[in-house]
């Protein structure tokens, strides 16, 4: 029939797609500067982690005294630092760890925040109250003092900084995902659903989250741009990850003592990592969220 | 047969009576709703019952409390309805009593429900193949290949060409009758003994309501099915019905064969239905039913349809009317019968 027709005409009633986005987007994608340079930005990083050994001949924690504080040159790309340590084998490096924290960081507090937002948007009732009144008084802090003070009081480890942000960051998924399950949750399907006796946590898991993950995915997007800063701003605070290990936060907290003489790339470099880094996870998040909401 | 026997004679000393024809019998349901004051029974008192193989139309305007009758059969209604009293025996079982798991084998297994909305009644995210597949998968206990080779064949029966082809589609891409015909698919997949089917059409154009109700006429008898449907439109009661029940603001006001009902109507209510439909048998003029149902006939205790009646009389006001048989199957809940 004409299906082709009625899937262009909105449906109010019908909910938004998650992952349409990925066969259908790429046409209406064309075009957005800001998405493909942000991808790109991104896509170089994550190559760069990847490949980080392939691509520096340099240990990146030897030190080397007598090559300290060693400009720009064609041996030491980015210089090297006060412990003649090479700065772009350390750079390197760094993206490694910060990616993998930042992608912890949020696949932490998507699962658990969206399963726990799920969850209480559905069942409702006493357990609903009690998780919205936690989250409540976890978002009463900016989430970046929460994770300092978590990180403080855990210790200094990387796992504790994964823990100590990701919770920081859980309750934003808790509430997304609950508002979103409130609008799905007695939409016609669930109870179609039901009508051919799928039992409510099967509903809940097949049904519903899959229609109301949507914005926290376009969060998720967001998040990761954060959790890089986050985890950069707890280092150069001294909090969490700490010297030698090569961290960006770790490095600019370092660079940033010779910010007044003349060694400009100690800090730089591993402050435009973090820009880069930052710029370009928003700039996907942007292009999603505009996405998802015009579909909406 | 002797447990049987015994089993009847337990039903019938417990005070249910029961015929080995008799499939679901809904006795004294109440449901209430929270109101400004207290709650509202939106529906009250409500008992009818439904054969093996039979089709028994449900019917009364918009707030007569029929798909909320129809969801507490299925065991689905929510808060802020609350089932008050009143049982539901399923082929002499009480859905009532059953745990939640155990209804959850009921659903889709013997009873199911076709819902108003079709279009939004599909998973958006789920391929329409997957989503017939489900209850084989639920209540037959077959592989996922078996059970799309199924839905495959399901599709076909209710009429959808490329059945392959729509196996992968979405719902988005089905038009409305269309995914009415995939929802009846769904519903009848394991055969259930009764089909409940909640105004079926509204939202389809009128061709298409004729198409689908061909449709659930011929699974009905493909599948031996007994059929509760509910819905607005009196012709179509008249064409696939054997007898009906007429609902008002929550009572039951007639009940009967089709038959009797379109012949000897008895209450007020049902008559005034029967002269707002155009009939091309009769020329007599068509009187709109007008306004709906007013808020104030909820909190009434005695007839709820006496603010609308023609032939209201005192004790109208006063009490709630005793139901009455005018005929053999055929029963009426009207002041104008009273046994002096």
């Amino acid at each position: 029939m004409t299906t082709r027709e009625l899937s262009r005409k909105p449906d109010a009633v019908v909910r938004a797609r998650p992952l349409r986005w990925v066969t259908r987007g790429a046409r209406s994608l064309r075009g957005r500067k800001l998405f493909f340079l942000s991808l790109f930005l991104v896509l170089g990083l994550l190559f760069l982690a990847v490949f980080a050994p392939l691509v520096v001949p340099y240990n990146p924690l030897k030190t080397n005294p007598e090559e300290q504080f060693l400009a720009p040159s064609r041996v030491h790309w980015m210089g090297t630092d006060q412990f003649g340590r090479d700065m772009f084998a350390r750079l390197v490096h760094a993206t490694r760890l910060d990616l993998m924290i930042s992608f912890s960081v949020v696949g932490l507090a998507l699962v658990v925040g969206s399963l726990l937002g799920a969850l209480s948007g559905y069942v409702g009732g006493m357990f609903d109250d009690v998780l919205m009144r936690v989250v409540d008084i976890l978002q009463s802090f900016p989430a970046f003092i929460l994770a300092m003070g978590m990180a403080a009081v855990l210790g200094n480890s990387i796992g504790n900084v994964i823990l100590a942000i990701g919770v920081a960051y859980t309750p934003y998924f808790v509430r997304l995902t609950r508002g979103e399950m409130l609008k799905v949750r007695h939409l016609e399907y669930a109870d179609a659903a039901r009508c051919v006796g799928v039992s409510p946590w099967r509903t809940l898991y097949y049904h519903l989250l899959p229609n109301s993950i949507t914005p926290s995915l376009v969060q998720a997007a967001l998040a990761l741009g954060w959790a890089m800063l986050d985890t950069a701003g707890l280092a150069f605070l001294g909090l969490g990850i700490r010297p030698p290990v090569p961290e960006w936060g770790v490095m600019v907290s370092e660079g940033a003592k010779n910010i007044l003489s003349v060694e400009w790339w100690t800090w730089l470099f591993p402050g435009l990592a973090i820009f880069v880094a930052v710029f370009g996870f928003n700039g996907i998040a942007d292009t999603l969220r505009a996405r998802v909401m015009r579909e909406e | 047969m002797a447990a049987r026997a015994v089993d009847q004679l337990a039903r019938r000393v417990s005070g249910h009576t029961s015929d080995a024809d008799e499939l679901l019998r809904v006795e004294h349901l109440s449901i209430s709703f929270p109101a400004r004051e207290g709650r509202v029974a939106v529906v009250d008192d409500v008992s009818f019952d439904v054969r093996r193989e039979e089709t028994v139309g449900l019917v009364g305007e918009s707030g007569s409390g029929k798909t909320v009758t129809a969801l507490a059969i299925m065991r689905l209604s929510r808060s802020p309805a609350l089932v008050e009293k009143g049982q539901i025996w399923f082929e002499g079982e009480d859905l009532q009593a059953k745990t939640e798991r155990l209804m959850c084998q009921v659903r889709g297994r013997s009873i199911s429900m076709i819902p108003q909305t079709p279009r939004s009644s599909l998973n958006p995210l789920m391929r329409v193949g997957d989503q017939i597949a489900r209850p084989f998968q639920l209540h037959q206990g077959m592989g996922r290949r078996e059970a799309r080779q199924k839905a495959r064949e399901m599709l076909r029966q209710v009429g959808i060409s490329e059945a392959q082809r729509h196996m992968r589609s979405y719902p988005h891409q089905l038009s409305g009758g269309m995914s009415q015909r995939v929802l009846i698919a769904m519903m009848v997949a394991c055969e259930p003994k009764l089909l409940i089917a909640d105004e079926p059409t509204t939202g389809l154009d009128v061709t298409i309501q004729a198409q689908i109700f061909a449709l659930i006429k011929q699974v009905q008898q493909d599948r031996r099915m007994a059929v509760l449907l509910i819905t607005h439109d009196l012709g179509v009661i008249a064409e696939l019905c054997q007898r009906m029940v007429v609902m008002y603001a929550g009572h039951v006001m007639e009940t009967g064969t089709v038959g009797c009902v379109f012949e000897k109507p008895g209450h007020p209510y049902t008559r005034m239905l029967l002269h707002s439909m155009l009939r091309i048998d009769r020329t007599a003029d068509v009187t709109p039913v007008g306004r709906g149902i007013e808020d104030i006939a909820y909190t009434m205790t005695s007839c709820r349809f006496a603010p609308r009646c023609p032939s209201v009389m005192d004790i109208c006001w006063a009490q709630k009317p005793a139901i009455v048989a005018t005929e053999p199957g055929h029963q009426v809940m009207c002041h104008l019968y009273r046994q002096e």
